[in-house]
C-alpha cells in the first residue's frame, strides 16, 4: 500500500483564455510561488517536482527542462509526465508515488497548458494512429460527440438536460476566482449556439484556457509538522484503454467504473451517495456529467440525469458536483485534472472561500483522457 | 506471414504543420523593445543573487531591477558547425555559435558570430553585438556579433 500522503497546499494561477502577459514558465511560476505561500514553504523545502502538460500543444515538448526555472526544479529531481487529459491526474498520481514510496517527503506537482498559443485539436490529432484514426476521426469533439449520440439513443435523455448541467457548472464558477467562464446562462441560450459536433453545441463543450495548477504533497510525518489540515489520499486509482475507438464499447465508460470501485475498495466506501461529499469531475462536455455519474455508481445506469434534474448534484445539493465550476468552465487541458485534485483538497481542509461545501469529509476527483482513460482519487479530512 | 515478391510494405509519408504563436510576456517584451527602439539591450539583476541575467527574467515579487548590459563581451565557447541542416537551419555555412558574455552580466549566452573568419575565432575574444534593421521580436534583432574594433593610435 505504501506510506500515507496527504496534499498540504495548492495554487492555480487566474485561468482565462490568453495569457500574453507572461511566457510560460513565468506562469508556472505564479502557480507554484501560490502554492508555496499556502504551505508557508519555500522552494528549498522541496524534494522532488513532476511536471506534465500535453505534447505538441505548445511546441515545446521538454517543459521539464524548458519550465524548469518557472517550476523551481532547479537542481532537484523532476520528471516530466504526459498522459493527454488525464496529464494532471498522472502527475499527481505520480507525485503520489513518490510520497507513498518512503523516498521523498515533500513533492511539487505541477500541470500546466497555454492552450492560446497553438491548435489544440492540432495538437490532439498526433495521438491517434496516423495512418488510421488520425486521417478520419481524431480530434477532442468528436470521440465524446459519438459518445453522446449512443447515450442519448440508449437511454432516450434530450440535450435539455445536457444543458442544464454547463449551465450549472458555469453559474458554480462565478463562486471561484480562477475560473475561466463565469457565466449566467439558461438551457435555451446553450442549445441556441451552434452544433460543434452533433449533440454538442458550442457551449456544451469545455473552453480552452491558459493557466497552471500546483499541488505539494507530504508524507504522513512531515504533512503533519507543515499543515494544521492536510488532505489525506486515500485511494488513487488509474485505467487505461484500448487505442482505437472502435474498441471501446460507447456508452459504457469501463475505465472511469473500474477505476471508481476500485478506489471505494481501497477507500472503504460503500454507499458512495451518502458517503461522498462533493466530487470534482473531470466533465470535457456537458453530458459528461450526466453520463458519467452513473459510471461512479451514484445511481442506476440512464438515472444521471435524476441526479441532476432534482439538483442533488448542484451546489446546495446533497452531492455537490464540480463546486469549482468543472472543466466545461476551465480547461488549460495539462492543469485540468490537476485542478480537480487541488479543489477537491481544498473542500477538505476548508480553504474553498466562496466554492466551500459545508462540512466536507469524502471528496472524490478524477481525470479523463487519451482513449476513455480515467484516473479517480478519493482524499478525506 | 511474409511479403510476397510482388507485394510491397506501406511506409505512410507526410508531416506535420502545427501553428504556434508564443507569447514572450511583460519581461522579453520590453528586452525586445529596448533592442527595436534604442539598439541597447538590458539584463536583470536577480534580487536574491544580485546576478545580472542575460536573458533578463521575471522577478518573483514583479519588481525587476533593470541594466544596461553590453553591446559588447566576450566569447566564453564557441563552435564552428559545418554540417548542413536544412529543414532546422537554413543559413549559410559555416556558421559559429559562440557563448557571449555582455559587459554588466554575469550569464553568458548563445549567438552566432558574424564578420569573420572561422579560424580566427578565439575563446576570449572580444565581440560587439550588431542590431538587424527590421526587429521581427526575437533574439535575432540581434543579428549577429562581430570582432570589436581595435583602434590602433
Amino acid at each position: 500500500m505504501g506510506e500515507r500522503v496527504a496534499i498540504i497546499a495548492s495554487g492555480q494561477t487566474n485561468h482565462c483564455s490568453k495569457r500574453t502577459d507572461v511566457n510560460i514558465p513565468e506562469m508556472i511560476q505564479e502557480a507554484v510561488d501560490r502554492a508555496l505561500l499556502q504551505a508557508n514553504l519555500t522552494l528549498d523545502d522541496i524534494d522532488a517536482v513532476v511536471i506534465g502538460n500535453m505534447e505538441h500543444f505548445e511546441g515545446i515538448n521538454l517543459s521539464d527542462m524548458w519550465a524548469s526555472e518557472g517550476a523551481g526544479s532547479v537542481m532537484k529531481p523532476a520528471m516530466k509526465i504526459a498522459t493527454g487529459g488525464t496529464t494532471g491526474a498522472s502527475v499527481a498520481a505520480c507525485a503520489y508515488y513518490h510520497c507513498a514510496s518512503g523516498l521523498f517527503d515533500t513533492v511539487l506537482a505541477i500541470g500546466w497548458e497555454k492552450l492560446s498559443e497553438s491548435d489544440p485539436t492540432g495538437g490532439i490529432i498526433t495521438a491517434f494512429d496516423p495512418i488510421v484514426e488520425r486521417l478520419t476521426l481524431a480530434g477532442a469533439v468528436g470521440g465524446l460527440a459519438i459518445e453522446a449520440t449512443a447515450y442519448m439513443k440508449t437511454y432516450d435523455v434530450p440535450e435539455e438536460v445536457f444543458a442544464l448541467a454547463a449551465v450549472r457548472s458555469r453559474k458554480n464558477a462565478k463562486r471561484n476566482p480562477h475560473a475561466h467562464l463565469k457565466l449566467d446562462l439558461t438551457v435555451q441560450q446553450v442549445l441556441d449556439t451552434p452544433y460543434i459536433a452533433y449533440p454538442l453545441h458550442y457551449l456544451d463543450m469545455c473552453p480552452a484556457s491558459d493557466g497552471a495548477c500546483a499541488v505539494i504533497m507530504a508524507s504522513e510525518k512531515r504533512a503533519k509538522d507543515l499543515c494544521p489540515k492536510p488532505a489525506w489520499i486515500d485511494a488513487v486509482v488509474c485505467r487505461h484503454n484500448h487505442a482505437w475507438i472502435g474498441d471501446i464499447s460507447f456508452g459504457k465508460n469501463s475505465t472511469l467504473e473500474s477505476a471508481a470501485v476500485e478506489a471505494y475498495k481501497i477507500a472503504g466506501i460503500t454507499n458512495p451517495l451518502e458517503e461522498l461529499n462533493v466530487i470534482e469531475l473531470y466533465d470535457p462536455a456537458s453530458y459528461t456529467q450526466v453520463s458519467w455519474l452513473e459510471y461512479l455508481h451514484l445511481c442506476e445506469m440512464g438515472q444521471g440525469r435524476r441526479l441532476v434534474e432534482d439538483g442533488v448534484t448542484a451546489f446546495e445539493g446533497k452531492l455537490p458536483v464540480n463546486p469549482s465550476g468543472g472543466v466545461v468552465s476551465t480547461n488549460p487541458i495539462g492543469a485540468t485534472a490537476l485542478i480537480r485534485v487541488a479543489e477537491a483538497s481544498l473542500q477538505i481542509q476548508g480553504r474553498a472561500d466562496e466554492r466551500q461545501v459545508d462540512g466536507v469529509q469524502r471528496a472524490m476527483a478524477t481525470g479523463f483522457g487519451g482513449s476513455y482513460w480515467n484516473e479517480v482519487f478519493i482524499l478525506s479530512a | 506471414m511474409s511479403l510476397q515478391p510482388d507485394e510491397e510494405l506501406v511506409v505512410y509519408k507526410s508531416s506535420m504543420r502545427i501553428p504556434y504563436r508564443w507569447a514572450a510576456g511583460l519581461i522579453a517584451s520590453k528586452f525586445y523593445r529596448h533592442i527595436a527602439q534604442e539598439k541597447k539591450i538590458y539584463a536583470t539583476r536577480c534580487p536574491k543573487t544580485q546576478k545580472v541575467l542575460m536573458p533578463p527574467r521575471k522577478s518573483p515579487n514583479g519588481t525587476e531591477d533593470w541594466v544596461e548590459v553590453g553591446p559588447g563581451g566576450e566569447i566564453k565557447s564557441f563552435t564552428v558547425v559545418r554540417y548542413p541542416v536544412p529543414s532546422l537551419n537554413p543559413t549559410t555555412l559555416p556558421i559559429v555559435y559562440a557563448l557571449i558574455q555582455l559587459d554588466g552580466a554575469d550569464t553568458a549566452f548563445v549567438h552566432q558570430l558574424g564578420e569573420i573568419e572561422t579560424d580566427k575565432v578565439k575563446t576570449g575574444m572580444r565581440v560587439t553585438a550588431v542590431f538587424a534593421e527590421k526587429a521581427a521580436g526575437n533574439i535575432l534583432d540581434i543579428q549577429y556579433f562581430k570582432p570589436e574594433t581595435v583602434e590602433i593610435v
